[in-house]
This record gives C-alpha cells, structure tokens and sequence, in this order.
C-alpha cells in the first residue's frame, strides 16, 4: 500500500514538475506579466469564448472588474457592442451605402448578417449583488438612429464610488457576420476584433466633467477603450490555426475535437485574435520579442518579406520613439476573400493585407506592416481616441510608415521601384494630400464620423504626416525624435487628446528653439490640424535690365566718362502667396556669375518685388530651395529659371512620342 | 521553317523604303500630338528648377504636381487620341496592305505603283478588315465579359486568388491566341483578294481553308513574331532601367533607340507578311508575283 502511495506520489511529484517546467517554458517563450503595471488598469477582463464554426455562433462568458479611478460617483456602465453593427443595414455603421470596401451588402442572406446578445448580467458591489438585465438599453449618443444597438447602458441599482470596484458577470452570444468590416468570417478564416461587450472610456470630457466616452460605430470610426489585462480562454475547432494579442498560457485539446487555448496580456485596450485553417504559423524573435505570423498558405513565399519589414520597424521605433514592452507581437495576414478584415491595429496583433505574386519591387505589404505596427506605439500604447481624433494616431502611424518605409528601402524608390516608375511612400502620402480635389475642404483635428470617405485619408493620414515631415525638416530629425520621444514617454499607456499633444510640442518648442522659430513652427502645426488653409508659394517672374549709363552734366559740370562706370543690372523677382496660409520662407537667388543669395522673406504679402542691383543678372529663384515645407501644393512654381531645361522637355517628348508610336502599332495588329 | 525566316528577313531588308515610308507616315500623325507635348511642358514646367530632378530620374513629386497643375491641358492632348486613333487605323489598313502588296510583288516595284494599286482595293480590302475586326470584337467579349462579369464572385469562391489569376492568364493567352489566328485569317483572305480578286466572301473563305493547312507553321511563325516583340521592349526598358536617358548625350542615343524599335516593329511586320504568303505558296500556287 505504501509502495502504492509512494509510486502515487512521485507519479504526482513528477507530474508536477512536468507541469511546472512546461509552464516555465511557456512563460520562457513569452512572459506576459509586467512586474510592475504600466498602466492604469482600470477594466480587467476574463473571458472564456467557445467558437461553433457550423453556425458562426459564439458564446461567451466574461467577468469584468471596473475600478471607478475618477472623482464622481458612476450610476451607469456603457458597453460598446460592436457586432450588432451588422445587424442590419439601419445601423449607423451600414445605413445609407449598398457597398463596403466595393462589396455589396444589399443581397446578404440572413444567415450573413451578425450580432451579439447579452443573456445575463450578475454585477457584484460593496457586498451587494444582482442582475443588471433589466436596466439596459440600447442608446445612441451620436446620431439618435433608434436602430442602432453597437451602445448598449446599463443602470447601475446603486452608484459606483470613487475607487470602488464593480465585478460583472456577463453570459453573451454573439453570431458572427460574414465580414463586411474587421470583425467576421470569411470561409475558413475568421477575425474576432471589439468581439466582446467591452466598456467604453470613464474620462474627463472636453468640458472637463467626467462621462463615459462610448461612441457608436461608424463606418469611419476605429476604436477607444481603456487600460486593462486580459484572460482569454478560446475553444475552437482543431483545424484551425490561431493568432491572437497576447501569450499563449495553456493548450488543451478536448474530447470533442475541440482545442482550447488560454492568453494573458497586460495593460492594453483591447484583445484580438484570428483563426484560419489553411494557413501557416511563422515565428521569430526580435530582441527578446517573440513574433508571430500566420499566412495564407499561398503566401508562404512572402514570409520572408513579412517577417524581415517588421524586424526592421521593431528596430527603428526602438531607436527613433521607445521600447516596445511587451513579450510578444502577432502579424496577422488575411487571405485575399478576407481581406475586409485586414489592414487593422489591435494591441500586439495586427492585420494586414496581401496579394498573391506581388512582387518585390512594389512594396504594399511592407508598406501595411509598418504602418500596423506603428500602431502598437501611437493607438496601443499612446491610447488616443481613435474616435474622436483620429489624426492622432493615424497622423504619426503614417508619418513613421513614411520614414521607416524610405528607409529600409531607400528615398525615391522605397514604395515600388518598377521598370522605371519609382515611387518613395513619403512621396505617395504627401500626394494624397495636396493631391485632394479641394485641400481646404475641412480641418484635421474633428472626429471621425465628420470626414466624408473622399476626404478621410487625404486630410487625417496624409496631411498630417506631411505636416510632420514638415515640421522635421524644419526642425532636424534628432529634435523631431526628441520632441516624439518626450510624447511618448509622457503619454504612453494613457489617454491623450489633441491639446495634450500641442501642449508638449509648446512646451518642447520653448526649451530646443528660440521664440519667433517656436512660434512659427507651432504655428505651422496647428495651422495644419486645426484650420482648413491651403500653403502655396511661388515664383512669378523674373527680370533683368541694363542699368542706364549716366547722361547729362555731373554736379561739378563734368561729362560722365562711361569707361569708368561699372556695368551693373536692375534685377527683380516677383513672389506670390497664392494660398492663403502665411508662412515665413526662404528665397534662394542664383546669379548668372554663379553667386547666390539667400533672403528671408516673412510670406505675408500677397506679393512680393525683391529689388537687385548687381553685377551680374538673377538666373533664377527658388522658394523653400531645400523643399522643406511639402505642404505646399504645388512644388514646380517655387522656382523660376530663365535658362530653360530643354534635355528635360526632348527627354519626355521623345518618350511620349516612343510610346505613342508602339500603341499605335499594336493596334494596328487588330487591323 | 529557318529558311522561311531567312526569306522573310531578306524581304523586310529589301523593303526598307516603303518601312521608311511607312514610318514616316506614321510618326507625322504623332508628331500632331508630339508637338502639343512638347509645348505644355515647355510652357508649364520647363521654367521650374524641379525639373531638373526629372532629367537624372524619374521624380514622383515634380511629376504629380505637374499632373495637378497641368493635367486638365495633358488629358485634353490625350483626348485627341480618340480621334486619332480611329484616323491612324484607316491609314494602317492602307498602309498595311500597300506592305502585303509590296510582298506580293517585285521588290523594286514603286511605292507609288504599290500606293495606286491599294487605291483600287481598298475598299474590299477595307470590307474585309471590318469583318475581321468584328470578330475580334465579338471574341474578345466572349472571353472576357464573362470574366468581367464574375470576378468579384469567383475572388470570393475560390479559395485562392492564385486561382483567379490562373483563369485570367489562361484566358489571356487564349485571347491572344484568338486575335492571332484572326490576324492570319485577315492577312491570307488579303493575300487572296489581291493575287485572285475573288469576292470577299470567297476571299473569307478560302483563306480560312488555306489556314487550316498551313495553321502550325503559321502560329509558330506568329509566335516567334511576338516572342520577339516582348524580347525587345524588355530589352529596351532593362537598357532604360540601367543607364537612363540621363544626359544630351543618352537622350540622344535613346531617341534613335527608340525609333530603331519602332522602324524594326514595321520591318517585323512586313517579314510576317512575306512568310505567311510564302507559307500559303508552299501549299498552293495560286499566288503568283503580282507585277
């Protein structure tokens, strides 16, 4: 009997021990626990989910402890509830369009539309408890469309005070959409992003009260959520791959063909995750970072690109912004049917886009994965309201997709460098902008949902980020570096607001410049995000004129002997502000004996003469002749040069003329 | 099959006067629009300092901002295209038939002659290109309107997009396929209106019976035909890729480049004329030399 127990217990011991070595080795792979929490963590979640890929149909069961971090009692909890926003086509994510992302939604089956439904609501509150079923409702704070249920409130029976904590247990199906945007299925892939009924920001709003920041979805609108840590316990069915945000704890394989796997991660807004049965998992590691991809099957051959682009960006936010803190990253790839659900930022999980054969000298994909993975700096960790100011990280997402893109692939040429058209990404998103049909067509810093689909990119992405290059090439990289740096040091694992941001550049300004330059590049960037006004410099004209030889009788009646005078020119150049944002800028004046001068001109006129009297003719000028300021809509009337290019003019003729021709021929095989 | 090849090429060489001809025709229309360019970038950029980023490389931002200043005056040019187009293809169907003729006739025969002659046929031989060409149409709707129609669908049911683009490239080929025994079919109905004067109808048809015997050798001489066109305008854009039209002096080598290929493209032409018709006297005799 002894021997029994005995074998029993070292049977148990070293069960133990295999247990507890395979949980060390989980946790050596990747360690989602921080010693010391980064950020407020004021809603934790625990959800256990179980997928039924026959039906679509998911069902869940949370626990959410909210700790009340403001100065004010709470009487109600605001969920967002992001799959009802394909419900139907009244929501106001869906209302008034037939097609998202060129796919129509008019014809979908029932069984294609999705939803999520809240059975049982048990809250947990200073001892006491209850159901919280009958004290929610479906609000629309935003647009008042009675149809919309992507908000859902619940009264709270008694107010939550200040510090205190509130525990809800929440029981909730949802049935998964076929995608139409992010969240769905598409075949055997599915994306489970804002999956779950999460509560919305409790801040303090633009008037300085405290309320809940929980907005509908629209069809422009991303996400705001708060600090927390996640449990995620995920049953699905074996054939299915997983990547999700966060690490992988423990893995079970159950009777019933089904395998559940549980994640930890810490002090983020949100958890994610993806499943796809006909596809490939890829691992790496980037400075104790593991990274993770899953890829279609048929993108295997572009594993490389993948993997190499975000070790890259890993390591030049690294040097450029700060530390990434957390164990590992998900790279996500929608095969191309799913695409709807790619090109998205989740905290440590990011989903992208491909095509099958791209190839390597047009560099869409890496493009995506930088500005994604920028995303886990500004949207993850520097948590702005995507909502309500979506310039804020989508602005700096692109701003550094720019100079990550050009720099790992080199200006000019970084985002396709194909049979002679090159393109840098830089070039594309100042283009995007200045490119607009009406640049001025509103301002930057509004809330998502103001931006019609024409103007959303150009102003939030583009001109932001132009203005950003801007501002660095005012300023110098290592002082942009330095001003980001401080950004994101001060506001990571918060909730900053555009004035936050302007607050710090002041700030920033005031201590690395002197006054009139601080003010003027301040200027510069709220006149970029706030006002609608358009930057337009050019140079009109140019002209030259021999000075007149003296004439007549000098003071002491003598005849002006002309071999003594020195030949010298009038010059003049005319200058313009053509749009109506002022801005102090350089003129560069080249001479024809080769001499220059550089002039400062403050750009407030309407129109400006510079006067020369000289030696020598002006050959040409040029405004901002560094092209420091893209802003500017138009870059070819800068400059004015009397000595005409004509290689350029019989460079381009003779290839139009080339091209013309061999259309001409081809067509006439038809005939 | 080599010596076919050699007998074309020693035709196209010995026509070089009517491939001049036909040349110069051909660039004089473009010229029409040439100058156009020519004077809107003269006028609206040449003046710009940026421009000279343009002459070392290719610059996206001087070319866009030119597109947005300018483009409205740029697509105006490229909307005379729709009339031109129309005009050259008139012109081609002379022109391209003046070629078969000079074929089919003694290499020392006059382009005038060729030019007087072609007069007289024209409007059979323009008949016969209309019926051709309506062909072509109908079979380029039947390959890809069925495509354009469903590629939304089959993106979504396939469970690649690899498929997809199998289906496009298959039917790709397959179009082109059909365009080239067209092309042959147009080019041996010609032949026969010219060397027999039969009717169109009989011109049709028995051009096609001819197709059917010579058809290998004719679609691997139509092959090789296209091979080397892709050959050299790969080639032409690695040369451009390499070294660039950088310089006056590159600009300059680069323009006769440039012609070069559109002069060669006239003379393969014109090679593919002369061995079709000798494939087709290979199998029948009917075609004597028109005098």
């Amino acid at each position: 009997m002894n021997k029994i127990r005995l074998k029993f217990s070292l049977f148990q011991l070293s069960f133990s021990l295999l247990c507890l070595f395979k949980c060390i080795d989980l946790v050596g792979q990747c360690n989602p626990y921080f010693k010391v929490p980064l950020s407020n963590r004021s809603t934790n979640y625990n959800i256990e989910v179980k997928l039924n890929d026959l039906d679509k149909t998911v069902t869940g069961k949370q626990t959410v402890e909210f700790t009340n971090q403001s100065e004010v009692e709470i009487n109600t909890l605001k969920f967002y509830m992001y799959l009802n926003a394909f419900k139907n086509s009244e929501s106001s994510f869906l209302k008034g369009t037939s097609k998202i992302f060129g796919r129509s939604i008019v014809d979908k089956p029932l069984d294609e539309w999705g939803r999520i439904d809240i059975q049982k609501t048990h809250y947990t509150l200073d001892g006491y408890s209850g159901d919280l079923d009958k004290r929610m409702k479906y609000i629309s704070p935003d647009d008042g469309n009675v149809h919309d249920q992507s908000v859902l409130q619940a009264d709270l029976v008694q107010p939550l005070k200040p510090k205190a904590k509130i525990r809800l247990d929440i029981e909730w199906t949802a049935k998964m959409p076929k995608t139409i945007a992010r969240s769905g299925y598409s075949k055997d892939f599915y994306l489970f992003c804002h999956w779950f009924p999460q509560l919305g920001v409790f801040e303090k709003n633009a008037s300085g009260n405290w309320d809940w920041n929980c907005h509908q979805f629209f069809r422009s609108t991303e996400f705001y959520a708060d600090f927390g840590v996640y449990d995620v316990s995920i049953t699905t069915d074996k054939k299915f791959n997983i990547s999700s945000s966060g690490c992988k704890i423990s893995e079970n394989e159950n009777m019933d063909n089904t395998i559940t796997r549980k994640f930890h991660l810490e002090d983020v807004i949100d958890f994610a995750w993806a499943i796809h049965s006909n596809s490939r998992i890829y691992s790496d590691h980037w400075n104790g970072v593991e990274l993770e991809m899953m890829l279609p099957v048929d993108y295997s051959n572009q594993a490389e690109r993948f993997m190499s682009i975000l070790k890259f960006a890993f390591s030049y936010l690294d040097t450029h912004v700060g530390k990434f803190p957390f164990a590992k990253m998900s790279l996500v790839c929608p095969p191309f049917y799913a695409l709807q659900s790619g090109l998205m930022e989740y905290p440590t999980l990011i989903t992208t886009g491909s095509f099958y054969g791209i190839p390597k000298q047009i560099r869409t994909i890496e493009s995506l994965v930088v500005h994604e993975f920028v995303h886990q700096y500004f949207m993850s960790m520097v948590a702005s309201n995507e909502k309500e100011e979506p310039w804020l990280d989508e602005g700096l997402a692109t701003y550094f997709e720019d100079r990550i893109v050009d720099d790992a692939f080199g200006k000019k040429k970084s985002l396709v460098d194909l049979v002679g058209f090159k393109l840098d990404n830089k070039e594309l998103t100042r283009t995007e902008y200045v490119g607009m049909k009406n640049p001025r067509e509103g301002i930057v810093a509004k809330p998502a949902w103001e931006f019609t689909e024409s103007n959303y990119k150009g102003l939030i992405y583009s001109k932001t980020a132009t203005m950003l290059h801007s501002l660095q090439n005012l300023l110098g990289e290592n002082k942009i570096d330095k001003f980001i740096q401080s950004y994101f040091n001060e506001w990571k694992f918060k909730h900053p607001r555009g004035n936050d941001f302007m607050n710090e550049l002041k700030s920033f300004l005031t201590n690395e410049v002197d006054s009139t330059k601080a003010e003027q590049l301040y200027n510069l960037v709220y006149q970029s995000l706030y006002q609608a006004k358009i930057f337009d410099y050019s140079v009109e004209q140019i002209s030259n004129e021999a000075k007149p030889q003296r004439a007549g009788i000098l003071d002491n009646y003598s005849i002006p002997n002309h071999d003594q005078d020195v030949k010298l020119y009038s010059s003049e150049v005319h200058v313009q502000r053509l749009g109506d944002w002022i801005f102090p800028v350089e003129l560069l004046v080249r001479f024809e004996d080769g001499s220059t001068k550089l002039i400062h001109w403050s750009g407030e006129e309407g129109m400006k003469q510079f006067h020369f009297e000289e030696k020598t003719k002006v050959i040409s000028a040029q405004i901002d002749p560094e092209d420091k300021v893209l802003l500017d809509l138009n870059i070819n009337n800068n400059s004015l040069t009397l000595n005409k290019t004509v290689a350029y003019n019989n460079k381009f003729t003779a290839k139009f003329v080339f091209w013309i021709q061999s259309l001409f021929q081809t067509l006439s095989f038809l005939v | 099959m080599m010596k076919l090849c050699i007998q074309a090429w020693k035709c196209g060489i010995e026509r070089w006067r009517l491939i001049l001809q036909v040349y110069l025709i051909q660039l004089i229309l473009i010229l029409f629009l040439g100058f156009q360019f020519y004077d809107l970038i003269n006028t609206n950029l040449s003046h710009s300092l940026e421009v000279e980023k343009l002459v070392t490389q290719f610059d996206y931002t001087v070319f866009s901002d030119f597109l947005k200043s300018s483009g409205k005056q740029l697509a105006n040019i490229l909307t005379q295209l729709k009339y031109l187009i129309p005009v050259w293809l008139l012109i081609a169907i002379f022109l391209d038939s003046c070629q078969l003729l000079s074929v089919m006739s003694n290499k020392n025969t006059s382009t005038i002659l060729l030019f007087q002659k072609m007069i007289n046929h024209f409007a059979s031989i323009f008949k016969i290109v209309f019926v051709i060409l309506v062909i072509s149409i109908i079979w380029s709707l039947l390959v890809f309107l069925p495509l354009v129609l469903n590629l939304e669908k089959m993106l979504e049911s396939f469970s690649s997009e690899k498929y997809a683009l199998l289906i496009i490239l298959v039917l790709f080929i397959l179009w082109i396929f059909g365009i080239v025994v067209l092309f042959v079919w147009s080019v041996l109905t010609r032949l026969e209106l010219l060397a027999n004067g039969s009717s169109i109808f009989n011109s049709l048809r028995i051009a096609w019976s001819k197709f059917l015997v010579i058809r290998g050798n004719a679609l691997f001489f139509m092959l090789l035909y296209l091979l080397i066109h892709v050959f050299v305008f790969l080639l032409y854009l690695f040369i451009e890729g390499k070294s660039g039209m950088t310089s006056n002096l590159l600009i300059c080598i680069f323009i006769i480049l440039q012609q070069s290929i559109i002069i060669f493209r006239i003379q393969l032409r014109l090679m593919v004329y002369s061995g079709l018709l000798e494939m087709s006297r290979m199998n029948n005799k009917n075609y004597s030399t028109v005098n």
